[in-house]
């Protein structure tokens, strides 16, 4: 029996398995992310702070005084304002973002470059970590995962920013 | 100029014609001399034989007188032995005196005289014999004979007188004939020393001019016959040194021609058995290209298996891209529906357990896509490198094959070139030959010319001694003919 077939028969087993076993919430209490890359950077987004994670395929551009709105997307049947969440924490323009999260707070979809995963960590697994820079504004507490630290970027945070901005841009 | 054999084939010529001169006279006057004594004697013959017949008539009459007077016939011996002689006298005085026509007429008076003075005593004798002593007597009385004989003595002196007058004259023309031989001689002798002395001074005076430039020119020649033969001497030496290292170069370069005669022989055997290995190799090189070939198709066959499992591969990728996608976007709905669920509250929690395990399946399913995705690429790379060294390998194969060809090709050409070395070995085989025996000639050519070298050099030497010897004779005959100048 090679690797594949061993692997095939573990999926198979746990995939029976899991029938059996109690659900994860009730077992214990965990937290959801989203894995995500910012020029380059990794970062992470609560799934709480999310309505929705889907591809970047249709933008339509629009002349803005403010330079993080990058255009209007349509979304369950209503308009949404799309922002560049890279520029919002302060990085340079980098290749066109490929994903978009809506925001569950209100209508905004935030825009990003790559999207690496769904993490599950146990609640309390963010480490409390303020920043004063541009990069670390948004950033309220960090992931200790094992393939490294993954800043924490508030979703709150970056809509109360972008309210800011766009109060400032129309005024 | 004249020369010096003509100079002295002159004089001698002169001194010649005048001792030949000198000799005509002297001869001249030697055979007048002898013709004068031959006569004399002719005369002093006449003169005897005048006395001869005188003293026989003499003895005749004394025999007469005797015989008369004594009657003995002894007394006649005289008579008869003059009897005969007188005769024999009167011829010879003939013959004698032919050439004098006085004495012949002398002759013919005193013949008549002779018969009757004979008759006179023949017929006294008989008187004597026949009548006696006194009749006898009386005839002599008679004076007949006596007359007779007195005749006859006058005959007799007169020839006797004519012979002294020819004895006389011709010790004249002796006497004469002797002045002038004597003067001929002596006048010749005196002329004729007078003109060799001078012409011995004045031969002696040009030739020895003419010698000394001569020896002169032979001493100057010889000098330089010396410088020539020391130059050629030092120069057959010299030949003779490189005729030797010749002779060395010669043997060494008999030896190598031997020797490549041998490497020509063996380089033919072994031509040969290369013809043989290069038509082997031919037929052996025609199996593999047969091979070659079949591999080449058997290759073209793997490339294309490799190219259809290329692109089975390819859509295998492309399958797979639809699988990925489809785990990319149930991730992202079983996240949504994770968000939806938890938006749900409590309601949503077994929906938020459901959605979970899809996420996790969609998360093992894009794990197991990338897996299979590396595994694809890893086929796909492994295709694509086979694909090339395949390819690659054809390529080789035809390579091989086209130097397959080249080689069956230059096989061929080798066999043939192998075949024209052969041929070109056995000529340089037979040449190596004849140019061994060629270089025998030479050796002994030059041999020869060696030893014709060295002999140059001994004749070289043996002409500079004779050319010193010459310088030597020169200076020698030049003391000889101009002491003052031969310093």
């Amino acid at each position: 029996m090679n690797d594949a077939s061993r692997t095939a028969a573990q999926l198979r087993q746990d995939f029976d398995g899991s029938f059996a076993e109690a659900p994860h919430g009730e077992r214990e209490a965990r937290e959801d992310f989203l894995a995500i890359r910012l020029a380059g950077d990794a970062h992470a987004v609560r799934l709480a702070d999310v309505a929705c994670l889907l591809p970047l395929t249709s933008l339509t551009r629009l002349p803005s005084p403010v330079s993080e709105l990058i255009g209007i997307i349509g979304f369950r049947g209503a308009i949404v304002p799309a922002y560049d969440l890279g520029a919002l924490l302060g990085y340079a323009a980098q290749d066109p973002p490929r994903w978009l999260m809506i925001a569950a707070a209100r209508p905004a979809a935030l825009a990003f470059g790559a999207f690496e995963g769904h993490l599950r960590l146990a609640r309390g697994a963010g480490a409390p970590q303020p920043g004063t820079e541009p990069a670390r504004r948004h950033v309220r507490d960090v992931l200790r995962t094992p393939e490294g630290v993954r800043p924490v970027v508030s979703i709150e945070s970056v809509l109360e920013t972008i309210e800011t901005i766009v109060q400032q841009g129309f005024d | 100029m004249w020369t010096f054999g003509r100079k002295i084939a002159i004089g001698f010529a002169v001194s010649f014609v005048l001792l030949l001169g000198i000799g005509g006279v002297a001869y001249r006057s030697i055979d007048a001399l002898t013709k004068t004594s031959y006569l004399v004697t002719h005369t002093h013959i006449v003169l005897e034989r005048v006395a001869a017949l005188v003293s026989q008539l003499k003895d005749a009459e004394t025999g007469q007188r005797g015989f008369v007077l004594t009657g003995d016939e002894a007394y006649l011996e005289p008579y008869q032995t003059a009897n005969g002689a007188i005769a024999k006298l009167l011829k010879d005085l003939r013959e004698l005196t032919a050439d004098n026509p006085s004495q012949q007429k002398r002759l013919d008076a005193a013949e008549p005289l002779v018969a009757a003075k004979l008759a006179e005593l023949k017929k006294t004798i008989e008187l004597r014999r026949q009548a006696g002593l006194e009749a006898a007597i009386k005839f002599i009385q008679t004076g007949e004979g006596k007359k007779s004989m007195d005749d006859l003595r006058r005959l007799a002196e007169q020839m006797e007188l004519e012979e002294r007058d020819l004895l006389k004259q011709r010790a004249d023309e002796v006497e004469a004939a002797a002045g002038g031989a004597r003067s001929t001689i002596v006048l010749g002798t005196l002329f004729c020393l007078v003109f060799v002395s001078g012409a011995g001074f004045f031969l002696t005076r040009s030739l020895t001019a003419q010698i000394a430039a001569a020896v002169r020119h032979v001493q100057l020649s010889s000098t330089e016959l010396q410088s020539a033969a020391n130059q050629q001497a030092a120069g057959a030496r010299e030949s003779a040194t490189s005729m030797t290292e010749i002779t060395t170069t010669i043997s060494e370069l008999l030896a190598t021609s031997r020797q490549i005669a041998e490497s020509a022989q063996r380089v033919s055997g072994v031509a040969e058995q290369t013809a043989t290995a290069a038509r082997s190799g031919d037929g052996t090189m025609r199996l593999a290209n047969d091979s070659i070939l079949g591999i080449r198709q058997q290759v073209d066959l793997v490339v294309n298996h490799m190219l259809e499992l290329g692109k089975k591969s390819q859509q295998i990728g492309a399958v797979l891209d639809i699988v990925s996608e489809l785990a990319e976007q149930t991730n992202i709905l079983a996240i949504n529906a994770t968000i939806e669920a938890t938006g749900a509250g409590d309601a949503g929690k077994r929906f938020g357990v459901v959605a979970d395990e899809i996420r996790k399946l969609a998360d093992r399913v894009a794990g197991s896509t990338k897996e299979v995705r590396t595994l694809i690429d890893d086929v796909r790379g492994a295709v694509n490198t086979t694909v090339m060294a395949t390819e690659t390998g054809s390529k080789a194969v035809d390579a091989g094959s086209r130097q397959f060809g080249e080689v069956a090709t230059a096989f061929r050409q080798i066999a043939g070139l192998v075949a024209t070395t052969t041929e070109a070995a056995r000529e340089i085989e037979l040449s190596t030959k004849q140019q061994s025996t060629a270089v025998e000639q030479v050796n002994l050519a030059i041999s020869n010319t060696a030893q014709a070298t060295r002999e140059t050099e001994a004749s070289s030497g043996q002409t500079l001694q004779t050319a010193s010897q010459l310088a030597g004779l020169s200076k020698e005959l030049l003391r000889l003919v101009q002491p003052q100048g031969a310093g």
